[in-house]
């Protein structure tokens, strides 16, 4: 194996290891099959849902179908690249921001102006670029910095982080800016931050939040939280919750079986393609279902992280690590939100809720993943 | 690795496991330890009991004509805590219902917005799919022949319960058992699949009548003809099949229209014919011969001389119109001559009378447990005075429904037997036993004696082309709080044919008929004429040949 075709992989792991097919290919295969798995039992819920006519199915079909693509082109595409263009992309999410808050391109929506209006391409909303660019940004910048990062790199780093944050909140779209915020700020946290700054900004968290309550947020998202509280007002704010915990509840120990889903169906419980999913899943395959969902998670999330510890240096390690845990913060606060210990906050479950943009730019963050796991030998 | 990603790979590790663990508690929670809670509350939201709505029986006449039906109908009901205030202008156009009502109502889980509207009618509000509003499909009771028997029949309230007549009677037996499922239903209240029966439902059972709807309606219309023509005030006919006592028609006026809610009031409701007690007058003038023939004192050669008289107790003589010197009992019964009845019933005594009359049913239940019937009123007399003897002799003193009157007529007709009134036409049940109230050989003469009343006595406007008639009149003066007026009278006429083989009996009793003619002979004689006319061609009657 000294080879002086392989001289210039220098890594330990690399020299251990003969490359495989499927690194050739730039393919994951622990991390795709999970993915197929995920989007199989994704559509299997879907299906059941969507009992009119299946229209949502076969357009979740077709979104999955460019989601894949895109994930297997990103894979092919080297981490530097993504490195040096991410910063672009990461300008331009920010100017559609921009317009689409201040200028008349954005569309409202359901009392939120979130998309944008481009012609040919149609509407789209642009917090998906900050969403896939914004930690790739942050890890570039910050593994230039020895580790433990400085304090004043630190700021910077903050900086591009709350930018887009604060834009996203303005739509208003919390759910999703806080999200973007903690790709951002695991980035922070895998660079080294000192623990003293990580003391520090928990307790500046903790204020910030107090002060979030009464200046930030909206009146309805003030009802939303406090519906997780008290769940007597059963038609108003706690109405969602209380209909998913229903649904979820009364799969019992292995469900009704599927399609037998009665809650869930009978559209008792709102935006069941989308946010509240796993009620379909979770009424109609029992806590045996939703354990094995959850499982599959977990295995995504352990392959995400090994993946980020065999990475080839700083910039990927932290890339990979953001990627995997914001991936993590979803279906956790989707759970959370949809079982009813988190406020509501409209966040779709990875890979399972139907979307568009959504599916898209996740499968593609799965995609820079598998870059991630496939560049590590041939620099 | 570096140690510093070790130590952050750990934390992040520990508090990835948290999080499982909180996820994992949680779904354990509502899954597992609560679950019964949790399905509980999901039965609640998408079971629900739905109820079966049976038909009420119908009521149909011997050749299963409908007098009563149950037509289905759909109600508009609305769960206003769900109704969209947006959506008040529209509901209260398609509705009827004024917004202030609808606001008022705000907070009702439910109220009927539109009741008893055909299917067609509750789709078109049904398809504007507005929120909160819902159907139910119930039945509504539509009476096809309406004021014609309207009194027999009865009616039956909102709720489908019997009010009056034969709905009441018979309500057990018409009214269904609704029955209930489990059906699971969509948030908006759509039924999606049946889960489970709770109650089977039995549909109530139809009820055919003796009643032959085409001399119903021949019946009525002739007792309302003359009813309205004499300014009456109210008038009853009922007509019997002789040969089984089937009873083929109950007329009655005033009458209403059972199929509007604001004619079911008042005087109309009453079905005379079996809740209304007169003082017949002289119809009983048969049944005191009668019991002349039956007691063996007389005969059909028997003469009596109907000189006017005294009677003890009377303040007046006694007499007829004129005198009419020695005539038979026959010439009696012709001449309607109450010297020759009193003469007749003092020499029986009051025993035989009595025994006779209630032979007849006078003073009993018809059996047919109609409600509110009553059962006249025969007197039995610890000492009987000569002139409440001779009163009953020609029908004062004495109260009959026109139902006992037809019975004891039909009695003459059929041999001298009396049968059980029949209104239900499959009925098995005999309320009482054939029961011979006179010989057949008696029978024949009285038939003979009603025959002459008719063919030359005070009957003639009783007769009928091509077909012989036996009969007899009757009009009596009506009581006030002062005694017997002059000027107010009930005229009646009993009577049946053919003489020969008799068919059908009818009884015409007319109340109060005002102008110069108010007699049984003059008013009610035409009415059964009219009636007897057409009803006998209608019952295939041979006519007699024309001579």
């Amino acid at each position: 194996m000294n080879n002086s075709d392989f001289s210039r992989q220098t890594s330990p792991q690399g020299l251990r290891k003969p490359v495989s097919i499927y690194q050739k290919a730039h393919i994951d295969l622990p991390l795709l099959l999970i993915v197929f798995v995920l989007i199989g039992l994704g559509l299997i819920a879907l299906y059941s849902a969507d009992y009119n006519g299946l229209h949502k199915f076969n357009r979740q079909l077709a979104n999955l179908s460019v989601g894949v693509v895109v994930m297997l082109f990103f894979s092919r595409v080297h981490p530097r690249h993504f490195q040096y263009w991410s910063p672009i992309v990461y300008l331009i999410g920010l100017v559609m921001l921009v317009l689409v808050l201040y200028t008349p391109l954005g569309v409202e929506a359901n009392k939120a102006t979130r998309w944008l209006k481009v012609p040919i391409i149609g509407r789209f909303q642009p917090s998906e670029i900050i969403k896939l660019s914004l930690p790739i940004v942050v890890a570039g910048y910050l593994s230039r910095f020895a580790v433990p990062v400085s304090i004043k790199y630190v700021a910077v780093a903050l900086l591009i982080i709350v930018i887009p944050t604060y834009l996203i909140n303005r739509q208003p779209d919390l759910g999703t800016s806080l999200l973007i915020a903690a790709s951002g700020l695991v980035v922070i946290f895998f660079a080294g931050l000192r623990w003293r700054w990580i003391f520090l900004s928990i307790i500046i968290g903790i204020f910030g939040s107090i002060a979030m309550w009464h200046y930030g947020l909206e009146v309805y998202q003030q009802k939303r939280v406090l519906a997780v509280l008290d769940s007597s007002d059963t038609l108003g704010a706690s109405y969602h919750a209380n209909q998913a915990a229903i649904a979820i509840g009364s799969g019992g120990w292995s469900g009704k079986g599927f399609l037998q889903g009665t809650q869930s169906r009978l559209n008792f419980v709102p935006e069941n393609h989308t946010d509240y999913i796993i009620t379909v899943i979770a009424e109609e395959f029992g806590f045996v279902g939703f354990l094995v969902l959850l499982i599959i998670y977990l295995l995504l999330i352990i392959r995400g992280f090994y993946i980020a510890t065999q990475a080839y240096n700083n910039f990927q390690r932290y890339l990979a690590a953001s990627l995997t845990f914001t991936f993590f913060i979803y279906v956790f606060v989707n759970i959370a939100m949809v079982s009813g210990i988190l406020p509501v906050v409209g966040v779709p479950l990875p890979l399972v809720s139907y979307g568009g943009t959504s599916v898209v730019t996740l499968l593609a963050s799965l995609g820079v993943l598998m870059s991630i796991s496939t560049h590590r030998h041939n620099e | 690795m570096n140690k510093i990603y070790v130590w952050r790979f750990y934390f992040v590790l520990v508090v990835l496991a948290l999080l499982l663990s909180v996820m994992f508690a949680r779904a354990l929670d509502l899954q597992v330890i609560n679950k019964e809670f949790y399905i509980e509350q999901g039965l609640q939201r998408f079971q629900r009991v739905e109820e079966l709505k049976v038909a009420r029986g119908n009521i149909v006449d011997r050749n299963g004509d409908p007098l009563a039906v149950s037509t289905p109908v759909v109600s508009i009901y609305a769960d206003m805590r769900k109704v969209k205030e947006k959506d008040y202008i529209i509901l209260s156009k398609m509705t009827k219902n004024t917004i202030s009502y609808l606001k008022e109502k705000k907070l009702k889980h439910e109220i009927r917005l539109v009741k008893h509207l055909s299917p067609e009618q509750a789709e078109i509000i049904l398809s504007l799919n507005l929120s909160g509003v819902y159907s139910k499909n119930e039945f509504k009771r539509f009476y096809p022949a309406g004021e014609v028997i309207a009194q027999l029949i009865g009616f039956t309230n909102i709720e489908d319960h019997g009010q009056s007549g034969l709905e009441l009677e018979y309500e057990n037996y018409l009214t269904g058992i609704d029955g209930a499922k489990r059906v699971l239903k969509t948030r908006k209240g759509a039924a999606i699949r049946d889960v489970q029966m709770i109650k089977e439902s039995k549909e109530g059972q139809d009820i055919q009548l003796t009643i032959d709807l085409q001399l119903q309606y021949l019946a009525y219309k002739e007792l309302k003809k003359a009813v309205t023509k004499l300014h009456a005030t109210s008038g009853s006919v009922v007509i019997l099949n002789i040969e089984n006592n089937e009873i083929l028609a109950m007329a009655n006026m005033p009458s209403f229209n059972p199929n509007d809610g604001a004619q079911r009031k008042g005087y109309a409701l009453r079905n005379r014919s079996l809740i209304n007690q007169y003082e017949p007058g002289s119809v009983m003038k048969a049944f005191t011969l009668a019991a002349a023939l039956e007691s063996g004192k007389f005969d059909d050669q028997s003469i009596i001389d109907v000189k006017p008289m005294r009677v003890k107790g009377r303040s007046t003589i006694l007499e007829d119109l004129r005198y009419y010197g020695k005539i038979s009992l026959s010439t009696i019964l012709e001449k309607s001559s109450n010297v020759g009845v009193t003469k007749i019933a003092l020499e029986l005594g009051d025993q035989i009378m009595w025994n006779q009359f209630y032979k007849f049913g006078f003073g009993q239940s018809s059996g047919l447990s109609f409600p509110g019937e009553v059962t006249g009123y025969l007197p039995n007399h610890e000492k009987w005075q000569e002139v409440q003897l001779s009163s009953l002799s020609f029908g004062y003193g004495i109260t009959v429904t026109p139902m006992q009157l037809a019975q004891a007529t039909a009695v003459i007709a059929n041999d001298g037997i009396k049968l059980p009134l029949k209104l239900l036409k499959n009925s098995q049940i005999m309320t009482a036993a054939p029961q011979s109230v006179m010989s057949k050989y008696n029978a024949d003469t009285l038939k003979n004696m009603m025959f002459q009343v008719v063919a030359r006595g005070t009957g003639k406007k009783a007769a009928v082309e091509n077909y012989t008639v036996a009969g007899k009149t009757g009009t009596a003066r009506k009581v006030s709080k002062k005694g017997y007026i002059d000027d107010q009278h009930v005229a009646s006429f009993i009577g049946f044919a053919p003489v020969e083989e008799p068919k059908i009996v009818i009884v015409v009793v007319i109340d109060s008929p005002q102008g110069k003619s108010y007699g049984g002979g003059a008013v009610a004689a035409p009415v059964f004429s009219n009636i007897m006319q057409q009803a006998l061609p209608l019952l295939n009657v041979i006519p007699k040949e024309k001579i």
